[in-house]
């Protein structure tokens, strides 16, 4: 075997094993175990010592004599313990800047859209009871919002998508950008009457443009975040869709454009500049597209169609950029149009519906459950933000909360905002 | 038309996942802990997962081993520089665990039975994996986490606390070690 040779034995790839689900939070809690063990024998070394300067030797022979001991010397802990300053593991300290209460100054406020640029920096559209749409900002991961801005647009058909933590948008029938974190907000000339989605990531920003909010025809624009200006996107044709949907991951973007009984296409790009059709999951049927990352993407088929057990309304997987596609185990089965998908993996998929609400699988869709608050009209957006942390919000904003799960969707917890 | 906003949520998006070890990009740039360690997991595990596999032939042991990796890496989280390093060091100090852990078991074994019968399941031939076992634990550190790892020179020498050169004449010296022991296969 010569050099060469043996370079490429040596080079030559291992088979990737994905991890089973759950395997995350495993680890999580085998860590954290560890560390409680490891802070608590270290309280308890302390304790050990103090006690045999400061008590002398009667503690030293409870110790050793006394079955009681160990809660005695736990209870005697300094106020100074290592157990006090122990890190969290989701340590983050919230600004100090704001002092938001729970939905302070958010009376009468709905939420209908929402973006995350981090796990504990948020922020909300929603209707503000009086025509207009109010931005709110959390810093907390979700736990207490604030009103940052009142816009003069329909919150019913506007969203908010936030790049960093400056540089916004919120779109529908205006567009407004801030690259103040939201203090101050620009109306920008649109780059066509409507603009019925925006995704922002790594520095790009795309949008789905049309002329007017019920037009079929669509066209993507692009642009960075560095100008609030949009272009149309040079190879991908003008799409004439029932649904159109779009979903960014860093330098990828994918376009799912569906039509009820036509032939849906998917337009993807790999690096922000170069688009090529792939091939599309959902046949003649109506879809949505998720991302959870450049190259795993998710679709659901057939969201229009209110029961469930059709097997075109299905939620399909890829992970190699849309080039093929499988389908989940079983199609979601609750009824209700499907308002929103996400996944964090292809294993791990939320589906929002517009009548049960959230419907959760964690084993690529061999079972699937109904999970979260009961929703008048169910649930309108659901969006994982990191594998585990995802947010969601009702239909139609009939209830005025923000529902968030840390475990993928197995439980779901909710603020609601005052009437 | 979608009936609101659609499409999922942004991750973090200054943690760049792409840049494999690139872990400065993930630390510098994401706030919270939690972030970035699930971006090193969304990354590494599968990898490194699919690598103990090829090192001990069993996918439940590959699994545990890099759990385990991962757990130990979480408790070091703010003291670790080289997240993939620390990973692929720690997996092989448990493959090598392993390792000894199955020869004793056939030493053991093989008291009391006859060996051919007790000769635990392995690959026939030269496999690699085998002869990466059999390297010197100097010339194995640098084997494993450039070429397995695909940690560069540096980045070995780095995590290993040796300078390059070092890390290049043992390369060198696995290299011939190895060329030389599948010359005799």
């Amino acid at each position: 075997m010569n050099e060469r040779e043996l370079e490429e034995l040596l080079r030559s790839r291992s088979e990737p094993l994905p991890p089973p689900p759950g395997r995350w939070e495993a680890v999580r809690r085998r860590a954290r175990r560890r560390r409680v063990a490891k802070l608590s024998a270290a309280v308890l070394a302390t304790v050990v010592v103090a006690a045999g300067i400061g008590l002398g030797p009667t503690v030293l022979f409870a110790h050793h004599h006394t079955s009681g001991s160990e809660q005695r010397i736990s209870i005697a802990a300094p106020p100074s313990s290592p157990l006090q300053h122990a890190p969290t593991s989701a340590a983050r300290a919230p600004e100090t800047s704001a002092s938001p209460v729970a939905g302070a100054g958010l009376t009468g406020f709905a939420p209908s859209s929402v973006s995350f640029v981090s796990q504990a920096e948020g922020y909300l559209l929603g209707d503000d009871g009086d025509g207009g749409s109010t931005v709110a900002r959390t810093s907390d991961g979700g736990s207490s919002w604030s009103r940052l801005a009142d816009l003069t647009i329909p919150a019913k058909t506007a969203g908010v998508r936030f790049a960093t933590p400056d540089v916004g948008y919120v779109f529908g029938t205006k567009f407004f950008v801030t690259t103040t974190g939201g203090r101050a907000w620009q109306a920008e000339p649109r780059p066509g009457g409507f603009i019925s989605d925006l995704e922002t990531m790594s520095g790009h920003v795309y949008a789905l443009v049309s002329s007017c909010a019920r037009c079929r025809k669509v066209s993507l624009y692009g642009g960075s975040t560095a100008s609030p200006s949009l272009q149309r996107v040079a190879g991908v044709p003008t799409m004439v869709g029932d649904s159109v949907s779009l979903a960014v991951y860093r330098d990828a973007a994918y376009v799912l454009d569906t039509v009820k009984g036509g032939p849906g296409q998917v337009w993807a790009t790999s690096d922000g500049s170069a688009w090529s059709q792939r091939s599309s999951p959902c046949g003649t049927t109506m879809g949505l597209i998720t991302e959870w990352s450049a190259t795993g993407v998710a679709a659901a088929c057939d969201v229009h169609l209110f029961a469930p057990g059709n097997e075109s309304k299905r939620v399909y997987v890829s992970t190699n950029g849309a080039a093929s596609w499988t389908a989940l185990d079983k199609p979601p089965t609750r009824f209700g149009y499907i308002n929103s998908v996400s996944a964090s993996g292809p294993d791990d998929v939320v589906v929002a519906d517009g009548q049960s609400g959230l419907d959760v699988t964690t084993d690529g869709g061999r079972h699937w459950t109904l999970r979260g608050p009961k929703l008048t009209d169910g649930a309108g957006f659901v969006g994982f933000i990191s594998l585990s942390r995802v947010v969601a919000l009702p239909a139609h904003g009939a209830d005025r909360i923000f529902i968030t799960s840390d475990d993928a969707g197995d439980s779901w917890s909710s603020v609601h905002f005052p009437r | 038309m979608t009936t609101q906003p659609s499409g999922s949520l942004r991750r973090p998006r200054d943690v760049d996942v792409a840049v494999v070890g690139a872990w400065e990009a993930v630390r510098v740039t994401s706030a919270d802990p939690t972030e970035a360690a699930e971006v090193v997991f969304r990354t590494h595990y599968a990898p490194l997962a699919g690598w103990c596999r090829r090192m001990v032939g069993d996918e439940e042991v590959a699994h545990d081993i890099a759990a385990e990796a991962f757990a130990r890496l979480l408790g070091r989280w703010t003291s670790v520089t080289d997240p993939r390093a620390y990973l692929y060091t720690t997996a092989l100090n448990l493959i090598r665990d392993r390792w000894r852990r199955t020869e004793r078991e056939r030493v053991a074994l093989g008291k009391v039975v006859t060996s051919a019968a007790a000769t635990p399941k392995q690959a026939p031939g030269p496999e690699l994996r085998m002869l990466v076992e059999a390297l010197p634990r100097r010339l194995q550190q640098v084997v494993v986490l450039h070429y397995f790892a695909d940690l560069t020179v540096d980045s070995v020498a780095r995590a290993l606390g040796v300078a390059p050169g070092t890390v290049k004449r043992d390369l060198f010296d696995a290299r011939a070690k190895l060329a030389a022991a599948l010359g005799d296969g």
